[in-house]
C-alpha cells in the first residue's frame, strides 16, 4: 500500500499545527518543506487557524456542554414504566437550538416557536426507542421513527436521533414522551394514553407499557 | 453523575479540543450548525465512554476519530450517498472536480457494506489522504496492523493501489 494518497499534507496533519503539541508523530521535515512551498497546504492551514479562532470566539461562547450543573448525567440504571420527571435525562438529552445559540434543555426552561429540538438517547441498555410528542393542541405524533408505529433501533450513546424537529407556533404546554425498551413497542396504544393525557403528567403515574423505561419531558411553549 | 474531576477533565478537554472537533465536523458535514450540534454529541459521547476512552490512546486521537464516525453516519442519515451534492464530499475541490465527487460518490457507496471501522480506515485513506502512520495515531493500533487491513481492504473493494480517490 502506499503511504499517502497525495503530495499534500492530509487535515490530521494540519491539527499538529493548529490544536497544540504533543503528538505521537511530529510533522517530518519533509512535510514541514512540503508546507513551505505548497500555496494549497498554507491556505489550509490558514483556513484551520480561522476556525480555531472561530471557535473560540463564537462557538465555545455558545455551546454549553451541560448547564450551570455539569455535562449531562450518565445513565446507570433504567426507569420502569413509571413517570420520573426529574430523571429524563438519564434517557435522553435535549439539545435546543435559538437563532445561533445551541444549549442543553434545562428543566423549566420555556420555549419559543421556532425553537429547535435535538433529541440524543443515553440509554445504553435498550435496544428501541419511541419518542412522540403532545403539542399545546392537545395533538400526539411520533417523532422517532418518523411516523412509525412501532419503536426504532435506539442509536448508540451520544448519537443523535435523525434531524431535529421545529416548534410550531401553537403557545401553551407540550411534552416529549420516549420509551426505552429491549422489544419494540406498537405506538398506537402509547398514543392513544396521550391523547386522553392532560397538558402535563404527574410524577410516579404508570404508563400504559410494561419493560420500558419511560421519561416525559415537559415543557411551555411561549412567546419570545 | 460524572465525578467531579471526570467533569473537569471533560471540560477541559472540550476547551482545547472542542475546535479540532468543530473542524472535523464543519470540514465532512459542512454545514455550521450541523457542525456545532455534533460538536456537542461528539462529547457527550465522550462522557459517556469516558472509562473506554481514556484506555485508547491520546483523548485528542479519540476525539478525532469519534467525531469522523459521527459525521459521516450523520451524512448518511441526512440523504441518499447519489443526492450528495460537491460540498458534501469533502469540499472544496481540487482541479479535477467531476472525477473527484465521482470517484468519493463510488467509495461511499462501497463504505455501506463495510464494519465502522473498516469505514473509517478507507475514509481516512482513501478520500482524505492520510498517512499510514496517521492512522495508526487515530486508531492506536501499529502500523503494520493499518497496511494489513488496507490491503485486504483494497483488494476486496477493488480499491486504487496507488490511485487517487478524491482527497481535497
Amino acid at each position: 500500500m502506499p503511504d499517502r494518497m497525495s503530495g499534500c499534507l492530509s487535515d490530521f496533519a494540519l491539527e499538529k499545527l493548529v490544536a497544540g503539541d504533543g503528538w505521537e508523530t511530529p510533522l517530518s521535515e519533509q512535510e514541514q518543506a512540503h508546507l513551505r512551498v505548497c500555496e494549497r497546504c498554507t491556505g489550509r492551514l490558514a483556513e484551520a487557524r480561522r476556525l480555531e479562532a472561530e471557535f473560540t470566539g463564537e462557538v465555545l461562547p455558545s455551546i454549553e456542554l451541560g448547564g450551570s450543573r455539569g455535562p449531562v448525567p450518565v445513565p446507570r440504571r433504567p426507569l420502569r414504566g413509571f413517570i420520573h420527571l426529574a430523571d429524563w435525562r438519564r434517557v435522553l438529552a435535549v439539545h435546543v437550538k435559538r437563532g445561533e445559540r445551541v444549549s442543553p434543555y434545562e428543566p423549566g426552561t420555556a420555549l419559543h416557536p421556532g425553537d429547535r429540538l435535538r433529541i440524543v438517547p443515553v440509554a445504553p441498555e435498550r435496544k428501541h426507542l419511541l419518542l412522540l410528542l403532545r403539542d399545546a393542541a392537545g395533538k400526539v405524533q411520533v417523532l422517532y421513527p418518523w411516523a412509525g408505529s412501532t419503536s426504532g433501533p435506539l442509536p448508540p450513546p451520544g448519537e443523535a436521533l435523525p434531524g431535529s424537529f421545529g416548534l410550531d407556533a401553537v403557545l401553551g404546554d407540550e411534552m416529549l414522551v420516549g420509551l426505552a425498551s429491549d422489544a419494540p413497542l406498537e405506538a398506537a396504544k402509547i398514543m392513544a394514553w396521550l391523547e386522553q393525557a392532560s397538558g402535563s403528567l404527574a410524577p410516579g403515574s404508570a404508563a400504559p407499557v410494561e419493560g420500558a423505561d419511560l421519561v416525559v419531558v415537559q415543557y411551555r411553549k411561549v412567546k419570545p | 453523575m460524572l465525578r467531579p474531576q471526570d467533569q473537569t477533565h471533560v471540560e477541559l478537554l472540550y476547551r482545547l479540543y472542542g475546535g479540532l472537533v468543530y473542524r472535523r465536523c464543519l470540514r465532512i458535514l459542512q454545514d455550521r450548525d450541523e457542525a456545532r450540534a455534533a460538536v456537542q454529541e461528539v462529547f457527550v459521547r465522550y462522557m459517556g465512554q469516558l472509562e473506554q476512552a481514556s484506555q485508547v490512546g491520546h483523548p485528542r486521537a479519540y476525539l478525532f476519530r469519534t467525531a469522523t464516525n459521527h459525521c459521516l453516519n450523520r451524512l448518511r442519515d441526512r440523504k441518499p450517498w447519489e443526492e450528495l451534492d460537491h460540498e458534501s464530499l469533502l469540499g472544496p475541490l481540487g482541479a479535477d472536480p467531476a472525477g473527484l465527487v465521482e470517484g468519493r460518490r463510488r467509495l461511499l457507496e462501497k463504505l455501506e457494506r463495510l464494519t465502522e471501522e473498516e469505514r473509517l480506515l478507507v475514509w481516512l485513506h482513501f478520500a482524505e489522504g492520510m498517512t499510514q502512520g496517521e492512522i495508526a495515531e487515530v486508531l492506536s493500533v501499529s502500523r503494520k496492523t493499518v497496511n494489513k487491513k488496507l490491503g485486504e481492504l483494497s483488494r476486496r473493494l477493488a480499491l486504487p493501489a496507488g490511485g487517487e480517490v478524491g482527497h481535497a
